[in-house]
């Protein structure tokens, strides 16, 4: 026990020496190791909320929800019905519900210029979204932050309407709005003469002939007046999902690879410059007995100790600007600013300490053809 | 080949730096107990011949035996049995004169008070009680090679190996190396000095002269 102290002590003690005599050795292990931990855990992150994107979507869409939506603009808007889209689509009746809005161009605008979405309501739509009080409220402000069964004022252009505040229905998850105000479908006419976007929710009860479904709305798409309609089905989400988390596995480990490479080649090269100064010290110890194992391990260790500490501070770097990075490319806020701490140290990061640690050992393989050269050739 | 109870045996052994020159040619001896002087010109080999016998480099042909096996590689017998004292000193740098020893005894197994008590003592008979917490760099030639004695015998080696113990050392410092080394020879210990001084012969048992076995030396005498 003695032993092993005096020597880890010693071991240490030069270790320290070396680097504060040569300090470019271990900065540019760290440095190497941080910059490329820090580009490949962004990499990975970004999949990673690309992925956790998706499946909040597919989460919010629901399983058995299929959203087409179709953008009206002049002057089919004025010469086609308000509801000829729903015309064609009558054929899913037969495997689920329609629930049919029409999008007006026009915003509801608070006080505080927030503005909102704002969808009419046919009756057949109102029927399925019995929850809210339509035969007394004309307007319904759909929230899950302002506490129900109170009033907002809002504005619509001009106009003032008084809205029922009331909590968001299921249903309306697949629209992916937060915040949205729901009116009579009378006023469509009105608002929705230089154009409009029709926003149908498919809820299918068959969720076994999900493909079938889809298969028929594609073939209702073909109709020359549907053209454009966009189809957004779970299987398309999952679809993307699947390709997603396929290229993302891909990165991941092309990453990996290239991380443990590189890091490799650079703390070999520095390992080889590094050589004659470690070789001295080690042949001392060398000639008093102590094994060339013990001394290739503890270079490992320094190794290792450099990589993972380079790891973590590249990691944290990249969580401390994370809201600045993904805000800037574009993530909801929600998602990009989901405790970064937890996304940087997760599981899916882990490979990249695996690999640094890798690359760290492979780069200390030159020093061990040295510590077999003979003590007699090292020490005079 | 067997080796006597107490004895090292070389037979025929040769060992060279590069391909193309040897440092050892064809060297066979047999090594008592005691203490052996190997005398010669500089490059005549007896160094390389010391770091044979100690096991820090392998002969190229030949076999070189201890009594407990092959020294070459062999942990054990450099852990316990082997003492080195190089040309170069070879202290560690970076700890002091007390660690250094501390060092050298912890690999023989010594420890606690058993440690602090050799320290101690070889400290006092090489006359460095003063200078144990003292960096190498600090001490003077001569007392590095004392220093370089100190820990090389901590542990009571049977094997203790000297190369150029005394180059450069005054008269004082010579006699206090002499008298250590004749004070820790007996009759199991293999005390081999590789020295060109002759003020060394005085103490040696053995004496094995590089100079008759190589015929350079005329060579060498011719240049002068």
């Amino acid at each position: 026990m003695k032993l092993l102290i005096l020597t880890f002590a010693y071991l240490w003690k030069d270790t320290w020496h070396r680097w504060f005599e040569q300090p470019g050795s271990p900065f540019a292990k760290g440095l190497i190791a941080t910059i490329l931990t820090f580009t490949s855990g962004l990499i990975i992150v970004s999949f990673s909320l690309q992925e956790k994107t998706l499946r909040l979507r597919l989460e919010k869409m629901g399983m058995n929800n299929i959203v087409m939506t179709k953008l009206v603009s002049f002057p089919e808007s004025q010469n086609l019905p308000i509801n000829y889209i729903e015309g064609y689509l009558n054929p899913l009746n037969e495997y689920g519900d329609l629930i049919s809005f029409t999008q007006i161009p026009q915003r509801a605008k608070k006080n505080n210029a927030t503005t909102y979405t704002v969808l009419c309501v046919p009756d057949q739509t109102k029927y399925m979204l019995k929850d809210y009080p339509f035969e007394k409220e004309a307007f319904i402000f759909v929230s899950d932050v302002i506490p129900e069964g109170q009033y907002v004022s809002l504005f619509i252009d001009d106009l003032k309407v008084q809205a029922f505040v009331c909590k968001k229905h299921e249903s309306l998850r697949a629209l992916g709005v937060d915040e949205l105000l729901l009116i009579p479908d009378q006023w469509a006419s009105h608002f929705a003469q230089s154009g409009y976007i029709k926003k149908i929710i498919f809820r299918n009860n068959e969720q076994s002939k999900l493909e079938a479904i889809t298969h028929l709305i594609k073939n209702i798409c073909n109709e020359p007046l549907l053209k454009n309609l966009q189809v957004i089905s779970p299987l398309h989400l999952k679809k993307e999902l699947d390709t997603l988390m396929s290229i993302s596995s891909r990165w991941k480990y092309g990453l990996a690879i290239l991380l443990s490479v590189v890091l490799a080649i650079v703390s070999g090269t520095i390992s080889i410059l590094e050589y004659r100064q470690n070789l001295y010290v080690y042949a001392l110890f060398r000639s008093m007995g102590l094994s060339s194992f013990s001394l290739f391990l503890r270079h490992l260790i320094e190794n290792l100790f450099i990589a993972n500490i380079a790891a973590c501070i590249a990691l944290l770097t990249a969580s401390f600007l994370h809201n600045l990075f993904f805000s800037t490319f574009g993530f909801s806020s929600q998602i990009s600013k989901s405790i970064p701490y937890l996304i940087y140290f997760n599981h899916e990061n882990s490979i990249l300490f695996i690999a640094v640690s890798i690359g760290a050992l492979l780069g200390g393989i030159p020093l061990l053809f040295g510590l077999f050269k003979p003590i007699g050739k090292i020490l005079e | 080949m067997n080796t006597l109870p107490g004895h090292i045996t070389c037979k025929d052994i040769s060992y060279g730096y590069s391909k193309k020159s040897l440092a050892l040619e064809h060297f066979s001896h047999e090594f008592n107990p005691g203490i052996i002087l190997l005398k010669g010109f500089s490059g005549c080999g007896k160094s390389t011949l010391l770091r044979l016998l100690a096991g820090f480099l392998k002969p190229s042909s030949g076999t070189l035996n201890t009594p407990n096996g092959k020294p070459y590689r062999n942990l054990e017998f450099q852990r316990n049995e082997l003492g080195f004292v190089f040309q170069q000193l070879n202290l560690l740098p970076l700890a002091s004169l007390q660690r250094n020893l501390e060092i050298a005894g912890a690999f023989s197994g010594l420890s606690g008070k058993a440690l602090k008590a050799c320290i101690e003592e070889w400290l006092r008979t090489l006359g460095l009680e003063d200078f144990n917490n003292r960096m190498p760099s600090t001490l003077s030639g001569g007392q590095q090679q004392r220093a370089a004695i100190a820990r090389a015998l901590i542990k009571s080696p049977t094997y203790a190996f000297f190369d150029e113990p005394t180059s450069g050392l005054d008269d004082l410092n010579t006699q206090v190396i002499i008298n250590t080394l004749r004070n820790f020879s007996d009759s199991s210990r293999f005390i081999i000095i590789a020295s060109h001084d002759a003020r060394l012969e005085v103490i040696a048992d053995e004496i094995i002269d590089f100079n008759i076995r190589l015929p350079l030396e005329g060579h060498l005498a011719s240049l002068v």
